[in-house]
């Protein structure tokens, strides 16, 4: 239990607190202009891919009669997947009363944003004729996994907006009564709007982690849906690769997987960049580090019994599936993302030295990267081998490879993601100050105390 | 010097290759006098043209308008010269034994269906310029009834001349179901030298579950389009045992009921919870504006 300080300490710590807490907001220096720049770049420029793509439509891609699906669903995919770590840390584990992910819980709030709004879109960008968008709502079947999963992801996002906001509240009106006239009247106006006259009397606060308490029970159903749901988009189907029953677990859990590499990028970031050494401190690093060990141990499992399984009995067309992803065109990808995305996680960081921040954040990037190709090898190559022989066809019908405004508009949904990121963290603090305080013995009474009534 | 010269050439010879390969499709000496045994008239013509639009088309494209595919080595269009250079024997061979993308048709079409597509093929041959004259459509005309208690159909055609007309004898009708998309032809009959037929209808049809068939009657192409419709008929006994059964894949009324509800229930418990969220957010909001300092 954390020593109650004396109101005098208390208030410096809470100032020490606050002021790291919201440097942030305030880090306006060349290198911080250069980033944005180059990202809005980018995003102008996948923006304008699209647009053309829009024009010449689809065919300007690499997709054709057989492999339908290309990097476009593999990058959905991957972007559902990271988006399930907002389930796990933010409530899962808070729920578990895992007290060392609290200072992540924004974190994973803000990934689970960006990038379940990233994977709508690229649906969106997937499409032959978005104007027709509105359609699936109209005329969807609802005994089609599609829809469900167009559902389920409207569903998580509002509610991982709603799971970002509530715990804001109690900040935004810390900044509204710290920040006056130290920042730019407007963002004080948002700030003063947002933070819906809180003053920290327990009938607010009794509001608030009510509704938290609710939401974070609420998104463990929804949560599970997206990416089961998504798996379901494959095994449905009646094709080797995907024909299989373990596909919702076996995504869940490669989503932990993706989700918790991409939580150690962004907290190793804000750490250099906003000098929050004391915050995302050598522990907490530490213990994602033994999470994605954990996270990966469960995925290496599944992935024995997906591939194990039929690899024993190498049914004709599974065979054919399984011999390519073993020793054939796409080994080197398939035995990349086994590798690099599972087996070098796991014996690198049970190993302490390799969970300190750069060597994990590090280790973590290439797993990260593996995720995505791993999202890759699931949806292609299945794709190049239908039960029935291709024939009669021209040579790019039957190898995909993609072309590049193709490539411009997946690298678009990556700069979105990190845009969407980067504006959250100079709005936002990037870890619930309040929450924190309270660990550190500092009461609301203090925090809030001006303004009692 | 030398050396760009040689790499010249060789590109060149690269590039020729394949176009030699199109040229050059050996074919077995007896192939080359064999001789078409279909007759060239309009019927065969006609006959051709619908075997050629069903199997060749997507590759070949519309004779003379030379929008093959793409293809390496590419389909030459059926008026090219490079088609018609063939002999009728020539081209039966390369069509029943086939090469590279283009398929063998020895497994998928009879001899007469390929002689007739090679008929057809001939049509845009120069040499056969004019050799057809397009005889006017005729005029015709049918009327039908059910009869004997819905197993047969009594069919009457007569021809329409200038003044007056005449029964339809030895003309073949064709007889067609309406189907939710297009007509399944599902037989044809002779009339008799009073231009009448009584077609009998097939007792093991597949209809819908209200038992009812629409038959669809028409003569053949060397009439104008005519058809009769004899709708409604009640060919089996109305049988609910007919109707399909529900299964979870399929369109919103026949997918499985509880599918329907698990899914609407998710949706609206989940959204509930939303709502309520959100109104407990409004509270909040309320109680701020109360208690402004
Ligand atoms: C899948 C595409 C395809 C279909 C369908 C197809 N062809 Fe071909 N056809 C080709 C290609 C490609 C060639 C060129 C082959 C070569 O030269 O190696 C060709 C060549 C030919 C030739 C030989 C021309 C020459 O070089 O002398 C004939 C004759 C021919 N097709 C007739 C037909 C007929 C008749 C049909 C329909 C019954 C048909 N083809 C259907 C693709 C097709």
């Amino acid at each position: 239990m954390i020593q109650k300080k004396s109101p005098e300490e208390a208030r410096k710590s809470l100032d020490l607190i606050f002021h790291d807490l919201t440097r942030s907001l305030r880090v306006k220096d060349e290198l911080s202009r250069f980033w944005l720049f180059i990202l809005i770049m980018f995003c102008i420029v996948g923006v304008w891919a699209w647009g053309y793509q829009i024009k010449e439509g689809l065919g300007i891609t690499g997709m054709r009669d057989y492999v339908s699906w290309g990097m476009y669903i593999s990058n959905f995919v991957f972007f559902v997947a990271v988006s399930l770590i907002g389930l796990l840390i933010s409530s899962i584990m808070h729920l578990l009363k895992i007290h060392w992910a609290q200072p992540i819980s924004r974190v994973a709030e803000q990934v689970a944003i960006a990038a379940v709004g990233l994977a709508g879109l690229i649906i969106v960008m997937d499409m032959g004729r978005p104007d027709r968008f509105l359609n699936v709502f109209l005329h969807g079947r609802f005994a089609s996994p599609i829809i469900w999963d167009v559902t389920v992801i409207t569903t998580y996002l509002v509610i991982s907006l709603l799971l970002f906001y509530l715990p804001l509240i109690p900040d935004l009106a810390l900044m509204r009564d710290r920040l006056k006239g130290k920042i730019p009247e407007i963002q004080y106006k948002i700030y003063d709007i947002l933070s819906l006259g809180y003053r920290g009397n327990a009938q607010q606060f009794k509001i608030i982690y009510h509704s938290l308490r609710t939401l974070m029970l609420l998104i463990i159903p929804v949560g599970l849906a997206i990416h089961t749901v998504t798996s379901w988009l494959f095994a449905a189907t009646l094709r080797p690769g995907w024909d299989t029953t373990i596909f919702g677990p076996y995504f869940v859990a490669g989503a932990f997987v993706a989700g918790t590499a991409a939580v150690i990028q962004v907290m190793y970031v804000y750490r250099v960049r906003y000098k929050l050494k004391n915050y995302f401190n050598d522990e907490i690093f530490d213990r994602m580090g033994k999470t994605l060990v954990f996270v990966c141990l469960v995925y290496l499992y599944f992935n024995i019994n997906e591939f194990l399984v039929p690899g024993y009995k190498m049914k004709t067309a599974e065979g054919i599936h399984l011999t390519e992803l073993f020793t054939g065109k796409s080994a080197p990808i398939f035995w990349f993302t086994q590798i690099g995305g599972l087996v070098l996680p796991i014996l690198l960081l049970l190993i302490r030295y390799f969970r300190k921040p750069f060597p994990l954040t590090f280790i973590a990037l290439v797993t990260l990267v593996a995720s995505w190709f791993k999202r890759y090898i699931i949806v292609v190559p299945t794709l190049e081998h239908p039960f029935l022989p291709v024939q009669n066809v021209p040579e790019h019908f039957v190898h995909y490879s993609p072309t590049n405004p193709e490539i411009t508009i997946t690298l678009f949904a990556f700069f979105a993601a990190l845009l969407i990121l980067t504006a959250l963290a100079k709005l936002f603090p990037v870890i619930t100050i309040w929450e924190y305080a309270e660990h550190q013995g500092i009461e609301k009474k203090i925090m809030f105390n001006e303004y009692e009534n | 010097m030398k050396k760009t010269i040689i790499i010249g050439i060789a590109f060149w010879l690269a590039g020729l290759s394949p176009a030699f390969g199109a040229d050059n499709w050996p074919v077995p000496e007896e192939y080359n006098v064999m001789d078409n045994p279909v007759e060239f008239n309009n019927q065969n013509v006609r006959a051709g043209r619908d075997i050629y639009d069903k199997n060749c088309k997507s590759c070949h494209g519309d004779p003379g308008n030379y929008n093959a595919l793409p293809l390496v080595p590419p389909p030459p269009d059926a008026a090219s010269e490079i088609m018609q250079a063939n002999s009728d024997g020539q081209l039966y061979y390369k069509i029943t034994i086939g090469r590279g993308a283009m398929p063998q048709f020895e497994t998928t079409l009879g001899s007469d269906d390929i002689w007739r597509a090679i008929t057809y093929i001939r049509r845009f041959d120069p040499r056969n310029e004019g050799k057809l004259v397009e005889e006017a459509l005729r005029k015709g005309k049918i009327y039908a009834l059910v009869g004997n208690y819905n197993s047969t159909i009594d069919i009457v055609a007569e021809e329409e001349l200038t003044d007056n007309n005449i029964p339809l004898s030895n003309t073949t009708i064709f007889v067609r179901a309406k189907k939710t998309f297009g007509n399944l032809l599902v037989g044809s009959i002779t009339t008799d030298e009073n231009g009448r037929a009584s077609y009998a209808i097939p007792q093991d049809m597949k209809v819908k579950s209200d038992g009812q068939v629409d038959f669809i009657l028409s003569l053949n192409d060397d009439f104008e389009t005519v058809t009769f419709s004899v709708s409604g008929v009640q060919v089996k006994q109305p049988d609910s045992n007919v109707e399909l059964p529900r299964v979870l894949w399929s369109t919103n009324d026949r997918t499985q009921i509880w599918l329907l509800f698990t899914y609407f229930a998710a949706l609206i418990g989940g959204w509930t919870v939303i709502g309520y969220v959100i109104l407990q957010i409004y509270k909040l909001f309320r109680l701020g504006r109360n208690n402004k300092p």
